[in-house]
Formats: C-alpha cells, sequence, structure tokens
C-alpha cells in the first residue's frame, strides 16, 4: 500500500509538473507578434471620437483618425489634415482642408466630413458624452436641448469641398488649439447608416487602421495595423500596436517585467519605489498635464471673503507637498506652482504670487491667526475624497500637515465611490472641502482654466466667480498669437493665485516602463505613449 | 427521484425571483448617479443626461425598471451595458473562462485533497500526519491574493516555467497555475476534512467486519471507509464550486483572467443594474444546481439515503 501510494503521488507530482512546463511552453509564443503590445483597458464606449470621453478608447480612437491637427509628444501642435487655419477676431474661423485624403473604405475626406461630424456630436438626441466642446460653436444652443429646435448648427458652414467656416460666440484662441482634440474628427458617410456597428469596427483617416480578422476581442485585446493611406505628420513607425486589456497595473506590470508587454504607461503604487531598480533605463518619466486640487466651496463656513482668503493662504502654505511626494509617490508627482501643469506650452512656474503654495509653516500659523482676529475658528477641516481611486493616503497625508502646522483638527472624508462624490459636488451638498483634478484633454492651459474657474462653466465646481479673472481670461482667450495668449493666461493665473479658489496640490508624472524588446519608446504631454514612434 | 428533480427545479423560480428583487434594489440603492459617472469630471449636457438615463431605464422608478429588467429576462434579453453591448453577449464570453477556471480548481482540490486525506486518516497521529496538518494550516493562514502574487512572480516571472497572464487565451495550459492557486485554500479544507472522517471511520465496526471478512486492505480502504467518509467531503466541494466561481476575482484580477470577476467588478463601480444582476443571478442558478448534485450524490454514496 505504501508503495502505491508513494508511486502516485510521484505520478501526480509529476503530471503537474509537466503541466506547468507545458504551460510555459505555451507562453512563449505568444509573445513574438511582430505587433507593439501596449497596455489599455476595454473602451467604455463605442469607438465614435464624439463619444469617447475616457483614455481606454481615447487611445485607439486617436490612432485611428486624424483631426485638422495633431499634437507631437511634447504638447506642440502640428497641422495634419488643415492646410490652413484663417480668423482675423478669433471668432470668426475659415478652414481649408488637404485634398486627396481617403477613409480607409476609400471614400474623400472633404469639410462635409468634418462639418457633419461635428452637427452628428453635438446634437442632443444622439447623446453623445462630448458634445459640451462645441458649446461656442454658433447654434449650439438650439442643438443641444431635447426636443432640439434645429438639426444642425448654424456657425458651421461648407464653402467647397475643402472649405468651411465656423463662426463662435465669442473668440477664443482655445477653440483653434483644440482641433486636434479627437471630438472634432471626421467621419465617413457609412458612420451615419448604423453608428453603433461602426463604433465597433470604425472606419478612420489616421495614421492606424484596425487590422485584420478579429482586431477587437473584446475585453481582451484590440490590435491595429499602419494605414498605408495616412499623408499627415506622425506615420506609424511600428508594424502595429496590440492593445491588451488589463484588470490592474499590478498585472500588467508582472507582463513587463516577464517582456510579455512592450509598454506599460503607468507603473502601479506598488512598485513606485522599486520600478527605477527593476527596469533600470528601461524605467521612463516624464511631467504630464494632469492636477490634482482640493477646491474649497464657496459657500464653505469661514471661507468667504477677508477671512477666507487669509484661510485658504494659510492652508495651502501648511501642506508640505514636497515631502509628500517624496514620501507616498516616491517623486513621481511634482509640487504644483500654478493652476496648468508644467508639460504644457507657455507654462511660467515663477507666477507672481506662486509663493502661496510652497510650505511656510510661520507664515501659515500667522495667516491663520489673522483669520481668527476676523472670526474665531470653530469646527473641524475636512477634505472629501474617494477611496475607489488610491488618494487616501495624500489626502491623510495632507490633512496631517495641516494639522501640524495650524494645530486645527483636520481630516480626511472618505467616500466610497468616486461617483458618489462627484454627486455632492454637482449637487452643491457635499458642506466641506473636496479633492478634485483635471486631466488636460489637449495640450492647453486655457483647458485647465476655462471650464473650472470662469464663472458661467458648468463645471465651475467651486462656484468661483471674479470678474477681474473672466476678463482677463477673455483676453487671453482672445488673443491673435500663442504667445500672447500665454502671457494674458498668466495674468489671469495671478489672480486665482491672489484668490486660491482651489488649492493646487500636486502636478503628475507619469512613470511608465518598457520592455527589453523595445528599442525606443517616449512618454507623451498627456501621459500616454507616443503610439506612432514606438519601435521594436 | 424525478419527481424529486422537479421540485427542487421549481423550487428555484423563487429564489431565482427573490434574488433579482434583493441585486436590483441594492445596485439601485447605490448612491451616486451613474450617468454624471460616465462624464467623469466633464461636463455632461442636461439633454444627453437625460437621454442616457432614459435610454437605460435609470429616469423609471424602481419596480418599472425592475419588471422591465424581469420582461426582457423572460425574452432572454438581459439587457445592455453602458458601453452599448448586449449583457448576454458578456455573459457568453465571461462565464465559460471562470467556469472552466472553477471546474479546474475544484477537481484539483478534490483529487489531492482527498488522496492526501485518506494517506492522513489512515496515520493519524504519525509524522506523515503531524507534517500535513501544519501545511494544510500555513495554506488556510495565507490570503489568495499572496499566494497568487507568490506563484506569479515566481514561477512567471522569475523563473518563467509558467505563463505570466492568462489574457484571451484561456487554455488548460494557462490555466493550470491560476487554478492551483484559486483551489490552493479548499485543497487545504478537503484534505482536513477528508482525514478526519477517514480516521473516524478507520476503526468503525463495520470496517473491522470488512477486514475479518479477509477483504483486501486496498478494498477496505476504497470501498468502505473512502465511500463513507466522503459525504461531508462533497457537501464541501460542492458548495465551493459555487464559491469558487464568485469568488475567483482575485485570482482572476492577478493573472488577468477575462471571466466573471473582472466583469462584475467593472459593472459594480459603474453601477450599471442590468450586468450586475445578470451575472449575479447566473452564479446563483449555478450555486443552486451544484447543490442539488450534492444532494443526489449524497445518494449515491448512502445507500440509506433516498429520494422520493
Amino acid at each position: 500500500m505504501l508503495r502505491i501510494t508513494r508511486t502516485t503521488a510521484f505520478a501526480a507530482a509529476l503530471v503537474l509538473t509537466a503541466g506547468i512546463g507545458l504551460a510555459g511552453c505555451s507562453s512563449d509564443s505568444g509573445s513574438k507578434s511582430k505587433y507593439v503590445t501596449v497596455n489599455g483597458s476595454e473602451p467604455q464606449n463605442p469607438l465614435v471620437p464624439t463619444n469617447t470621453n475616457e483614455n481606454g478608447g481615447g487611445r485607439v480612437v486617436d490612432r485611428l483618425f486624424a483631426g485638422l491637427k495633431y499634437y507631437d509628444a511634447k504638447g506642440d501642435p502640428h497641422d495634419e489634415m488643415a492646410e490652413s487655419i484663417e480668423t482675423t477676431d478669433s471668432q470668426n474661423y475659415t478652414i481649408k482642408i488637404k485634398p486627396d485624403w481617403t477613409f480607409t473604405d476609400g471614400t474623400p475626406v472633404t469639410a462635409k466630413s468634418f462639418v457633419d461630424a461635428w452637427n452628428y456630436g453635438a446634437l442632443a438626441t444622439n447623446a453623445q458624452l462630448q458634445s459640451y466642446v462645441f458649446t461656442l460653436i454658433q447654434g449650439y444652443d438650439d442643438v443641444s436641448v431635447a426636443p432640439p429646435k434645429a438639426q444642425t448648427m448654424s456657425g458651421l458652414k461648407v464653402i467647397d469641398d475643402t472649405t468651411f467656416t465656423v463662426a463662435l460666440t465669442q473668440p477664443s484662441i482655445d477653440f483653434e488649439l483644440g482641433l486636434g482634440y479627437a471630438p472634432f474628427y471626421p467621419l465617413p458617410e457609412a458612420a451615419y447608416k448604423d453608428m453603433k456597428a461602426f463604433g465597433n469596427n470604425p472606419i478612420g483617416n489616421g495614421p492606424y487602421k484596425f487590422a485584420e480578422g478579429n482586431a477587437w476581442e473584446h475585453n481582451v485585446k484590440l490590435d491595429v495595423v499602419p494605414n498605408p493611406d495616412y499623408k499627415g505628420g506622425r506615420p506609424a513607425k511600428n508594424e502595429g500596436l496590440s492593445f491588451v486589456f488589463y484588470q490592474s497595473f499590478d498585472t500588467a506590470y508582472a507582463d513587463l517585467q516577464a517582456d510579455n508587454l512592450d509598454f506599460l504607461d503607468t507603473i502601479p503604487d506598488s512598485a513606485l519605489a522599486t520600478f527605477k531598480q527593476d527596469l533600470g533605463d528601461r524605467a521612463i518619466e516624464a511631467p504630464t498635464a494632469q492636477d490634482q486640487w482640493i477646491g474649497i466651496p464657496a459657500n464653505l463656513a469661514h471661507f468667504a471673503g477677508e477671512e477666507g482668503n487669509l484661510r485658504k493662504q494659510a492652508i495651502s502654505k501648511a501642506i508640505n507637498r514636497e515631502q509628500i511626494s517624496q514620501n507616498i509617490f516616491h517623486g513621481t508627482r511634482l509640487s504644483a506652482k500654478d493652476f496648468t501643469s508644467s508639460s504644457l506650452p507657455g507654462y511660467n512656474g515663477n507666477l507672481l504670487g506662486s509663493e502661496v503654495l510652497t510650505y511656510d509653516p510661520e507664515g501659515a500659523k500667522k495667516l491663520w491667526a489673522q483669520a481668527d482676529a476676523i472670526s474665531p475658528w470653530s469646527g473641524q477641516f475636512q477634505i472629501a475624497y474617494n477611496s475607489d481611486g488610491g488618494h487616501q493616503a495624500w489626502i491623510e497625508a495632507v490633512t496631517n500637515s495641516i494639522k501640524n502646522t495650524l494645530g486645527i483638527e483636520a481630516v480626511g472624508a472618505a467616500y466610497p465611490t468616486f461617483k458618489q462624490v462627484r454627486d455632492e459636488i454637482t449637487g452643491r451638498t457635499i458642506g466641506k472641502a473636496f479633492r478634485y483634478g483635471w486631466q488636460g484633454d489637449y495640450p492647453s492651459m486655457l483647458q485647465f482654466l476655462t471650464p473650472n474657474f470662469l464663472s458661467n462653466s458648468p463645471t465651475n465646481d467651486v462656484d468661483y466667480k471674479s470678474p477681474e479673472f473672466d476678463a482677463k481670461l477673455n483676453a487671453a482667450l482672445a488673443a491673435k498669437t500663442p504667445e500672447e495668449s500665454y502671457g494674458l493666461t498668466a495674468q489671469a493665473q495671478e489672480v486665482l493665485l491672489r484668490d486660491l479658489p482651489a488649492i493646487p496640490i500636486f502636478d503628475y508624472i507619469a512613470s511608465a516602463g518598457r520592455s527589453t524588446n523595445v528599442t525606443h519608446a517616449e512618454l507623451a504631454w498627456n501621459g500616454l505613449a507616443d503610439f506612432e514612434t514606438l519601435t521594436k | 427521484m424525478a419527481w424529486y428533480i422537479v421540485r427542487r427545479l421549481l423550487q428555484m423560480i423563487p429564489v431565482f425571483l427573490g434574488a433579482t428583487l434583493l441585486i436590483y434594489g441594492m445596485v439601485f440603492l447605490v448612491p451616486g448617479d451613474p450617468i454624471q459617472a460616465l462624464a467623469g469630471s466633464k461636463p455632461l449636457t442636461p439633454a444627453v443626461a437625460d437621454q442616457l438615463r432614459a435610454r437605460y431605464n435609470l429616469d423609471k422608478p424602481f419596480l418599472v425598471q425592475y419588471l422591465l429588467y424581469l420582461k426582457g429576462i423572460l425574452t432572454l434579453d438581459f439587457g445592455t451595458s453602458f458601453s452599448g453591448r448586449p449583457v448576454s453577449e458578456e455573459l457568453a464570453r465571461a462565464f465559460p473562462v471562470t467556469l472552466k477556471l472553477a471546474i479546474m480548481a475544484v477537481a484539483i482540490e478534490s483529487v489531492f485533497g482527498i488522496f492526501f486525506g485518506v494517506f492522513a486518516g489512515l496515520r493519524k497521529g504519525k509524522l506523515f500526519d503531524s507534517t500535513l496538518l501544519v501545511v494544510s494550516l500555513i495554506i488556510i493562514a495565507v490570503p489568495i491574493f499572496v499566494v497568487g502574487f507568490l506563484a506569479q512572480f515566481f514561477l512567471g516571472v522569475k523563473w518563467g516555467i509558467a505563463p505570466v497572464t492568462v489574457g484571451g487565451d484561456a487554455s488548460f495550459g494557462r490555466l493550470l497555475v491560476p487554478a492551483i492557486v484559486l483551489g490552493s485554500l479548499s485543497f487545504a479544507y478537503v484534505l482536513r476534512l477528508t482525514r478526519n472522517s477517514v480516521a473516524e471511520n478507520k476503526d468503525a465496526d463495520y470496517v473491522r467486519t470488512a477486514t475479518a471478512k479477509g477483504l483486501s486492505r486496498r478494498r477496505v480502504v476504497t470501498v468502505h471507509i473512502l465511500r463513507n467518509s466522503l459525504i461531508p467531503v462533497v457537501t464541501f466541494v460542492g458548495a465551493d464550486l459555487g464559491a469558487l466561481m464568485g469568488g475567483a476575482i482575485v485570482t482572476e484580477g492577478i493573472f488577468n483572467i477575462n471571466g466573471v470577476g473582472g466583469a462584475l467588478y467593472q459593472a459594480v463601480t459603474r453601477g450599471e443594474p442590468p450586468t450586475v444582476v445578470s451575472f449575479v443571478t447566473v452564479l446563483v442558478v449555478i450555486f443552486l444546481l451544484a447543490n442539488l448534485l450534492v444532494d443526489l450524490l449524497y445518494a449515491a454514496l448512502d445507500p440509506r439515503i433516498r429520494y422520493v
């Protein structure tokens, strides 16, 4: 009996080992693909540019379509399909596109392809998530209500096959800067027949197209290959991309270390301390256009008027950003110096009044005491955050920093989910300070300031209303050249630094890694790979 | 027997209705507006938000939403997810993968658990038995994600003898390590259940009788001791199949297996009632079926149990 059992046990062990060995063999075959494998996540919506608002879908849409402009890795805009974009007042634009471009189904890309796509995106009954980006175009108010008062926007006019005009409701230099953003991509005729089917198998004009066969395996991967008909300035330098969908960055990181994944744009928190050692020169870091702020609602007790201003400055100066970034994020956050991001064109890290964002415990105490002289402080200072986004550690560090410096009770208030905290912020019922942030849709400082702080913006979560700021920001929007706009933007930001409607905390530094198979990999301004130039 | 099975199947209908209602209610009660969450911190035109709410029936009162969902199920329409894909497609994709993983895990835990359990039970108190006791204690004490990450790191990343992740290719070979990880905890339980049961039964009167009759040791162990010791084990393993399918979420996450766990997690965080309810309901049905199977196995194992 004993012998039999031992033999059987041995046999069982053998089977098991063989099984693992077998599995090992099969794993090798997967990684020899000629495509560069990059991490991704299942797109949350069909791949229609005006309906894609998260970067799982966005990173694919940007490969499949070409707009009037594109942004290089540094965030500088270049003409892609635009031959010329002319305006004398930053309000009325005449746009000429390059002729001879085609979609991958062979149909030509014309002025109408753009105008129809924008009208489709804006029309309320099409329920496109990105519909708001057309807000500035004349006639948007008529198409964005249900039921719509018009089917198309009056500000868009097709002149001929390669020319169309755009009329805005107010001057905005940012409109031109944003023309490389996904919702402004053109759509082929074929799309309107069945938008759902189109979103599953898009026909574009970008540097890539869907691979042959089963390109998109839902929840698994999506393959794209270079589009030979692409004529723009960012042609694919690889033989194709395979977006592999991961449920967690930890898993993706394990695959990266084993060379099964060629590029990972986010190193998981658990590996931040060690990834530079693990990867050596394959570790990649670059600042990215994403910010973290602490918003202070305008109606919060003790935070209005002169008293509120002193308290906000005191709190800002009480936060040791440098130390928190080192201790919690291993240097993958930059202390904020303004309300935009250091990776954006025109950024200036030395604005007048930016010292309010540096750690100064003595100054903070003094300001707090001055505020107490106006009206004594009572109660707790709470910062609401969503606990499903990895924010707990740094919010606790921030509240500790405030507590230790100012000697007041400061605590984090955890909300289980992002949507819960958003609900209370948009409903104005939150009643405490809150964590929020902004990620640039396109590389423009104005795109950080306009939606968040302009008085009439629907996403002005802190209800900041300053005629002075509005005037300066509108002047920056009406500027004739980007350079002129940078100077005016700086002036507008100086008003923000004085009023502190929100307290900027960090800019993000993207940490990424490449496999040993990859010879060139770069991070773009938005923290994603510069996909077209990945080579292996 | 057939009548018994029909009765049990009929009992599933109220359980099914109750489960869907409860789960739908829970998803409904999760605070936060899922449509607002779709927009993130970006603005959402009010008209667009209203359209989307209407499309997913989120603008209707709870009971109406639930009844519409039930009506859909009767016509085999499980609703659509926010990505616009039918939930049934998602079910058809995710369940086979997880079912395969869970069955592999159950097979591994039963084969090895019963095998070593019998061996340990027959040698109660000896060195082998004590060693297994300690080993199983360690396995029970270590959380599954630790086992998972260690297996992934050493077998996959460091030594390269097993695939690091499974991804789209859910073949037997690639699922083997995740199945071992998933089954490890239950392996320890099966081992200890079998061991105790066998240790108890081996001194029973009928075993002595069997031995006295001159039956071979092997026949005594397999037919007389083992068969009678298996009832608690079968109960556990049967319930475990359902538990493993629902509980595979951690293992699936670690090895990037595109199964039920990941799909369910995403649906819960996005607050999509049709997807969550459909997935959980199928899990409930599988659990019920597994229990029925266990009850039928009782009869096969113990002649005293008869179903009428």
